[in-house]
């Protein structure tokens, strides 16, 4: 799931009062704290206790710098589906500014959703990754969306290989598996060598693949397979 | 509530008062949504055809309690009827229902067009705001 | 259970409109009819309404995701449903001479219309509104979630 990082307190804080002294310079200023029940509750970024506790701390700094904010709080299930933002209408009516406990995609969701209110986002979004253990997460995939994992035994060498090289290891590993940059960073391909031997395909390491395509092409967009005659009129499934 | 009681006065009114900021914000979920849930509950015929559609259902070899009106009808269902006035074990047994047997993949099919997923998000709303939700440290929340 | 519901559904409408002796009666106050089927033809469509009515009460006891959301009230509107259909089977048999069959017969059957619009048989016009307004079902196929194969 994605994975992400709460801000600093103070980071946060900037900002809010930052727009509050710009444009509420006299009001005491309504924030609501909208956190997600998807992703950012798993790795306890922004679910629900993890905004009681920051609206908290930003109560107490707020009255320690003598801020007058008033600040609330409600769980949405997930802010990457517009249908759980309707529930919240009448909260984000009242309130001045909205401070977002989502991923960027949530935290975006939300500001498309309401965008006479500014949207603040709690969190620095991290990446694609596993539960290794409580509160502690692993980077796995980079959306490359050219997946490899079959030839590399389910190894990602773009997320795992401190360098990202596409094509067997770099030359600087170190006997004992080790990546050369050290940090006790182990060496991806190294790792993808030995999980092939192991599953007897050693061969799918030979395969070439080609660079990936980084070009820039703006916005991504998804139609899942089966749903192409719903999204797009052109569609000809008899050519595709 | 009973810390509240020992104390002088104070304690007692923090108790009762977040007891009602509490029920209004719940009533304020049940009051939002009262028309979807109403005509839901309504239309369900009780066909049980939405089993076939929730992966949840066929995981656990067909187990009856994972039909997602079942789900519906057990958590909102209740606390719609009972305005949300209900005792702790119920609300942990809807805890069980909306969290541990349904997972919001919205993937569940009604032929009549009821939207069981808004049910269960209804459910988990008004759960959250009892302070019950899921939480991923090991520690249960209910 | 998709087939036998279609095949109950078509017979519950087909029969009584085209059953030559409502249209008898038809004829008689309006003098205008539809056209009846044989007499025959629809005893023992009726017979087989009554028996794929038989099989619903039966899926809703047996099968345990149907038994455990099932009430007093959904067995009560299935008797119900059926009770117009039984009652006129007895009448076509002449099981019993009484009136009181006959009335019995004319009762449940404007219960059951009376009884659409308050009850889940309001399904009945409702469904083709609902069923093509719920998001993403805006279509004929069978609505079936692919979870993929085996699932």
């Amino acid at each position: 799931m994605v994975k992400a990082k709460q801000k600093p307190l103070e980071e946060i804080f900037a900002l809010i009062r930052g727009y509050k002294e710009k444009r509420r310079p006299r009001d005491v200023l309504q924030v609501l704290t909208v956190g997600c029940g998807g992703c950012t509750s798993v790795c306890m970024a922004g679910g629900q206790r993890e905004v009681l506790v920051l609206n908290e701390e930003l109560t107490e700094l707020a009255r320690r710098e003598k801020v007058p904010l008033q600040l609330s709080c409600v769980t949405v299930e997930r802010q990457c589906n517009a249908q759980f933002l309707e529930d919240i209408t009448d909260l984000v009516q009242n309130a001045d500014c909205i401070l977002s406990g989502a991923c960027g995609a949530g935290t975006q969701n939300l500001g498309d959703r309401y965008p006479t209110k500014p949207v603040f986002p709690a969190l620095d979004t991290m990446f694609i990754g596993v539960d290794v253990d409580v509160g502690l997460y692993e980077e796995r995939c980079r959306t490359c969306k050219r997946c490899v994992l079959g030839l590399t035994g389910g190894i990602c060498p773009l997320s795992r290989c401190s360098k990202g090289v596409l094509n067997g290891p770099c030359g600087g590993t170190r006997s004992d598996g080790e990546c050369e940059l050290g940090g006790g960073l182990r060496c991806a391909w190294n790792a993808i060598y030995e999980r092939l031997l192991a599953q007897g395909r050693v061969d799918d390491m030979m395969e070439i693949q080609p660079p990936k395509e980084w070009l820039e092409r703006g916005q991504g967009v998804l139609v899942q397979r089966g749903f192409e005659e719903r999204y797009d009129p052109r569609y000809d499934k008899d050519s595709a | 509530m009973e810390a509240g009681q020992k104390g002088l006065g104070k304690g007692r009114m923090n108790g009762s008062t977040k007891d009602a900021i509490t029920a209004h914000r719940i009533s304020r979920v049940l009051t939002r949504n009262r028309e979807m849930i109403q005509l839901s509950l309504q239309a369900c015929m009780h066909c049980a055809l939405c089993a076939e559609s929730c992966f949840k259902f066929q995981s656990s070899g067909g187990d009856p309690g994972y039909t997602p009106s079942y789900k519906a009808i057990n958590s909102i269902g209740k606390i719609y009827r009972k305005k949300g006035r209900l005792s702790e074990a119920e609300y942990r047994e809807i805890n069980e229902l909306v969290w541990d047997r349904c997972v919001l993949c919205m993937r569940c099919y009604c032929p009549v067009g009821v939207s069981i997923p808004s049910l269960i998000a209804c459910a988990r709303s008004v759960c959250r705001e009892k302070g019950v939700f899921r939480t991923y440290d090991g520690e249960r929340n209910a | 259970m998709r087939t036998v519901s279609l095949i109950f559904h078509v017979l519950l409408f087909l029969v009584p409109l085209l059953l030559p002796a409502h249209n008898m009666i038809l004829y008689h106050s309006i003098h205008a009819r539809l056209p009846a089927m044989p007499a025959q033809l629809a005893d023992w469509l009726t017979v087989v309404l009554v028996l794929l009515g038989g099989f619903f009460l039966v899926r809703r006891l047996a099968v345990p995701r149907v038994r455990v959301l099932s009430t007093l009230y959904d067995y009560l509107i299935l008797v119900l449903v059926l009770a117009p259909f039984v009652t006129g089977l007895m009448l076509y048999h002449h099981v019993s001479s009484s009136r009181w069959l006959m009335i019995g017969h004319i009762v449940a059957g404007d219960a059951v219309l009376l009884a659409i619009p308050f009850t889940k048989l309001g399904h009945m016009p409702f469904l083709l509104f609902s069923r093509f307004s719920a998001s993403g079902e805006y279509a004929w196929k069978p609505a079936r979630r692919a979870w993929g194969r085996g699932a």
